[in-house]
């Protein structure tokens, strides 16, 4: 069984959500609430690039929030 | 709430109990806070700050301890690192996480840290209350590195909230609490460490830590179990393998038992439930905070079965297009709930592929997609299929097949590498690596990259084997066939020297039906031949047990080589062995039952129960007078007719003399015999009586063969005049464990006709003076097993499954060499409770000189019970006299009981501390089965050093180099026959063995 997050073939979307998670998605599957889609109907590698690219503080956004008004 | 918050309650709570215990010392829930405290302020003014990481890379200690919980104290998460991995891979962890401090000792520090080292051996300063620092939930509580598929690891990111969510789950599943001490034995680089040592300090319980040097010895783990009184152990199923492996179940009765890692074998599974307390089968990624899911195992359980979620987390089975799967049916596990990581530190591509947006949970939510195939059963609990990649399990821990396959990649020669683990049998699964060379290139040999894989990887991920290939087979649609690569020859290359002596010969043997290799030289290492850690604890215990070398597991990382193992000591508690003690054993056991058949082939007597030709006196060579042997019988049977017995299990079942007996009485009686023939005509015997048809269950076998026998089934187990035909004290101690297993939790096991070692002396010389005869000093040996009495109470205080001991002399009248030399033992699964009681003694020689004495001075007492000691044993008189004691007028055995009943007293007699003396326990009131009376009298005492020693050695007599068979033909040169009558054509010269 192919994973649908590992086929190198498919066609995926980058999604968000509020903490400024991010997740790759395949792009055949609905969007579940509370994610917005940042990049969409791109390869894999392209989608992956932008994650590399894009999400650079890993940290929960309400965290860093949290910790910058310390 | 965090975890450090958990704990700080707890301190205020429990102050002054111990929370951590190692190698004898205790450190209280206030000393271990206030130590944390102060290397937290000692972190902070080295700069740690509110997310910053802190590698350990310490020793096995209660600084270990200390450490983790000072980092989360400053804010910071640690990261820890087993300072047994290899160089290159420490630093390549220290290079990706870029700590700001790491925490280590003189002894394990790495040296590639760049100078930001706090030394945990040096004198710490800082104030002992806590810092006012508060991580909340969302920070990270600490980095682990797993195995990477691309080539290197991967460190999981968990913060606070799911740390402390775990813990509150496991609380709530196992409610530990103060008196509970968990063992800690897993490596802090293995994240389900956090169960064992934070679990404990939430609850009041105490942490026991294991040393490093503790964790690779079962035996040693075992002991900790006992001697700490653990009540709550977590391994993976190969640990617990081996720990169990040892043989010292006993331990465990009262522990609760989690397991986890890696899939649990069914066989062990069952083993683990019928020695604790209960079982908890553990299931989790790394990525969902140690432990996601927990099933019980209990009887009937399927060992895959992970279970249900723990607290706050779900599961769910999803299909290829993301949709649940119908129940039943097969899809990947994806877990959702407060135990998810942040994600992969300084991995957002990976991070985004694995942590997902979850359609089914709050908006916004994420799922760990597992990579595990599960399936949902009846009952909603997840069955654990197998993996979708290559990712596999190897001791509990993870591994990804592509991270050793790029480190082979980078060895130049190397064309392509896949590497695939390989089950060898249930309990023994290895690496093994392929590869093509690269044109014009020559492959290095497999040491060579061995030891390059070892200085990269943690040991469980060196292959075992690399195997050189033309090209890799492929599928028709042009993927690799792992299926299709050749099964390695285990050991095609044997170089090094051929064994010198017996002794290597016979290890060289053990080395190699382990490893699965058809030869291994002195010199080859066990571990560089395809052993592995679980093998290594086999080799071990097969050694000691075999060859009775002291060795340890330590012993065998240190020199694994058959040289090496070879110069090991001989322990004390093992007798004497030469190597080829099993085929001696057997050998021994061959000759027994050839004599035995022969003569069961001719019976004297129509009905075998009545035929007692087969014993013969020493002393004339004559038939013992019939009247003589039905007492001895009868005495026997009412023994056994005591304990009430509902289904006996007689093993060595003869000629059906108590068969006959009590078979009528009972639910079931099984017997067994380890000649065929008897068997046969024993069953013709029970067939020609239907009135015992229905109970009476017959089986040829060794007396330690308990196959076909059920577990816990039999409340009395009879081992009657078999004994002295074992072939040695392992023997024996074996088929008394697994009496126990065949036992009822209160059933017993009675020993009966055990012959005396420590009378051996007197009895030949009894016999060579009666006889007056030059007897063949080669027929002297004595060939039989005999057993010091003492043997029963040490068997029964060493922790195994029999716990108490009450020896008996022979009752009758009748002076032979049944009733002066052999005695009957019941050993009792239970406790004795009579032990408790104080009872008081009266001396032969000081209190009373006869008798009438004895009696006069019971009756004029208040007591209830008492011992009289150290009456000398008229039985013994004659032969005393032979061996040139001096005359001492004693008490008849017989007499002192007949006496003692006949004025209300039950009365039990066994051997005094100096054999040719006796004891007599009196009690007021009826005797009553297994419950007459303490073991033994209070001054009892024992000396000797190991089990063993209080057994002759029939075997190791072989060592004047008798050829195999010579017992026989002595025996048939002699006209002697039968068994019973073996030991009793000698004198004294053959000495004792």
């Amino acid at each position: 069984m192919q994973n649908p997050f590992d086929d190198p073939q498919g066609e995926f979307h980058v999604l968000v959500n509020a903490e400024n998670q991010h997740s790759l998605w395949p792009a055949f599957a609905a969007v579940p609430d509370g994610w917005t889609v940042v990049l969409e109907s791109r390869s894999r590698e392209e989608c992956l690039d932008h994650i590399e690219t894009s999400w650079t503080d890993m940290r929960p956004f309400s965290l860093v929030q949290q910790m910058s008004g310390q | 709430m965090t975890f450090v918050s958990l704990f700080e309650q707890q301190v205020a709570r429990t102050p002054d109990a111990v929370a951590v215990e190692f190698h004898g010392v205790n450190v209280t829930y206030a000393e271990l806070n206030a130590k944390a405290n102060k290397l937290a302020h000692h972190l902070i003014d080295r700069g740690v700050r509110r997310g910053a990481l802190v590698g350990l890379v310490l020793p096995r200690s209660a600084d270990l301890v200390v450490a983790a919980l000072a980092v989360m104290k400053s804010g910071g998460a640690y990261l820890p690192i087993d300072p047994a991995y290899p160089r290159d891979r420490v630093s390549y962890i220290l290079r990706d996480a870029q700590p700001a401090v790491v925490i280590t000792t003189a002894e394990t520090h790495s040296g590639s840290s760049g100078g930001n080292e706090i030394f945990l051996d040096q004198p710490v300063a800082g104030p002992g209350h806590a810092p006012a620092v508060e991580p909340g939930a969302a920070d990270a509580a600490y980095v682990i590195y797993t195995s990477g598929s691309t080539g290197n690891p991967k460190g999981v990111v968990v913060p606070h909230g799911a740390l402390e969510n775990f813990l509150l789950a496991m609380r709530a599943e196992f409610g530990p609490g103060p008196g509970d001490k968990l063992l800690a034995v897993t490596t802090i680089a293995f994240d389900i460490a956090g169960l064992e040592l934070y679990l404990p300090l939430i609850t009041g319980a105490t942490v026991v830590m294991a040393s490093s040097a503790d964790v690779h010895d079962p035996e040693a783990l075992v002991r900790m179990v006992g001697d700490f009184g653990v009540t709550m152990l977590q391994a993976t199923p190969a640990l617990w393998q081996m720990v169990l492996d040892t043989g010292n179940s006993a331990v465990f009765r009262d522990v609760l038992m989690l397991v986890g890692g890696e899939a649990l074998p069914p066989s062990l599974a069952a083993v683990m439930r019928d020695t604790s307390r209960r079982v908890a089968n553990m299931y989790g990624p790394t990525e969902t905070t140690i432990w996601s899911t927990r099933e019980w195992v209990r009887e009937g359980t399927d060992t895959a079965s992970i279970g249900h979620a723990i607290r706050n987390t779900q599961l769910y089975v999803l299909g290829d297009r993301l949709e649940p799967v119908p129940d039943g049916s097969e899809g990947e596990l994806y877990i959702a709930g407060d135990g998810l990581a942040q994600g992969y530190f300084t991995r957002p591509g990976l991070t985004a592929g694995r942590f997902v947006a979850n359609p089914f949970g709050p908006p916004g939510s994420r799922l760990y997609r597992t990579g595990d195939l599960v399936r949902r059963a009846a009952g909603g609990e997840l069955v654990f299929l197998g993996r979708t990649d290559h990712q596999i399990k190897i001791r509990g821990f993870r591994v990804e097949l592509g991270e050793i396959e790029s480190v082979l990649a980078d060895v130049p020669s190397i064309g392509r590498a896949v590497v695939v683990a390989r089950q060898i049998t249930e309990r023994d699964k290895r690496l093994v690596a392929y590869m093509t060379a690269n044109p014009g290139s020559e492959l290095p040999t497999a040491r060579q990259l061995t030891r390059f894989c070892r200085r990269r990887l943690p040991d469980y991920m060196v292959p075992s084997a690399f195997i050189s290939v033309e090209r890799f087979p492929m599928t028709s649609n042009g993927k690799l066939d792992r299926n299709a690569l050749p099964e390695p020859l285990w050991g095609a290359e044997a170089g090094g020297r051929a064994p010198r002596t017996a002794l290597e010969e016979a290890l060289c043997r053990v080395f190699a039906e382990l490893l699965h290799v058809e030869k291994v030289s002195i010199d080859d290492s066990f571990f560089d031949r395809g052993g592995h850690s679980v093998l290594g604890a086999q080799l071990v215990g097969r050694i000691r047990a075999e060859f009775g070398l002291r060795i340890s597991m330590t012993d065998l990382l240190a020199d694994p080589t058959v040289a090496g193992v070879a110069t090991m000591p001989v322990a004390a508690d093992h007798a004497p062995v030469r190597p080829d003690t099993a085929e001696a054993a057997r050998q021994r056991l061959d000759e027994w039952r050839e004599i035995h058949e022969d003569h069961y082939a001719h019976p004297a007597e129509a009905d075998l129960s009545e035929d007692f030709s087969v014993w013969k006196s020493s002393y004339d060579g004559k038939p013992i007078p019939v009247e003589e042997m039905r007492e001895w019988r009868d005495a026997t049977v009412r023994r056994i007719r005591a304990l009430r017995p509902r289904r006996i299990l007689e093993i060595g079942v003869g000629n059906g003399l108590l068969l006959s007996e009590l078979a009528g009485e009972v639910e079931a009686y099984w017997g067994t015999d380890f000649s065929a023939g008897i068997i046969g005509r024993l069953t013709q015997w029970v067939a020609e009586r239907p009135g015992l048809n229905g109970e009476v269950t017959l089986l040829p076998r060794d007396a330690a063969d308990f196959s076909g026998i059920p577990a816990g089934y039999f409340d009395v187990i009879v081992l009657n005049s078999v004994v002295q035909y074992f072939p040695s004290a392992a023997y024996c101690l074996d088929v008394f464990d697994q009496a126990a297993a065949a036992l009822t939790d209160d059933g017993a096991l009675f020993v009966g006709d055990v012959r005396n070692r420590r009378l051996l002396e007197c009895f030949h010389a009894g016999v060579a003076a009666a006889r007056s005869t030059d007897v063949d000093r080669s027929v002297a040996l004595e060939r039989e097993l005999l057993v010091d009495p003492a043997f029963f109470t040490e068997y029964a205080q060493s922790g195994r499954g029999l716990r108490s001991a009450r020896i008996q002399l022979k009752r009758g009248h009748a002076r032979n060499e049944l009733t002066r030399y052999r005695y009957d033992v019941v050993l009792s699964k239970t406790p004795n409770r009579a032990d408790d009681i104080e009872v008081p003694e009266t001396r032969w020689g000081a209190d009373f000189a006869g008798a009438a004495e004895l009696l006069r001075w019971a009756e004029a007492g208040t007591v209830r019970c008492f011992w009289a000691v150290g009456i000398p044993n008229a039985r013994l008189a004659p032969d005393l006299a032979a061996a040139g004691s001096p005359p001492t007028a004693g008490l008849e055995p017989e007499d002192v009981v007949r006496a003692g009943e006949a004025a209300g007293y039950r009365v039990r007699v066994q051997w005094s501390q100096a054999a040719e003396h006796f004891n007599a326990y009196f009690e007021q009131g009826p005797l009553t089965g297994t419950d007459d009376g303490p073991s033994a009298p209070p001054s009892a005492t024992h000396t000797k050093a190991g089990l063993a020693e209080y057994f002759t050695s029939p075997t190791a007599d072989d060592r004047g180099g008798r050829p195999a068979g010579t017992l026989r033909r002595h025996l048939t040169a002699a006209g002697s026959g039968p068994p019973r009558d073996l030991a009793t054509v000698d004198s004294i010269t053959g000495g004792k063995p």
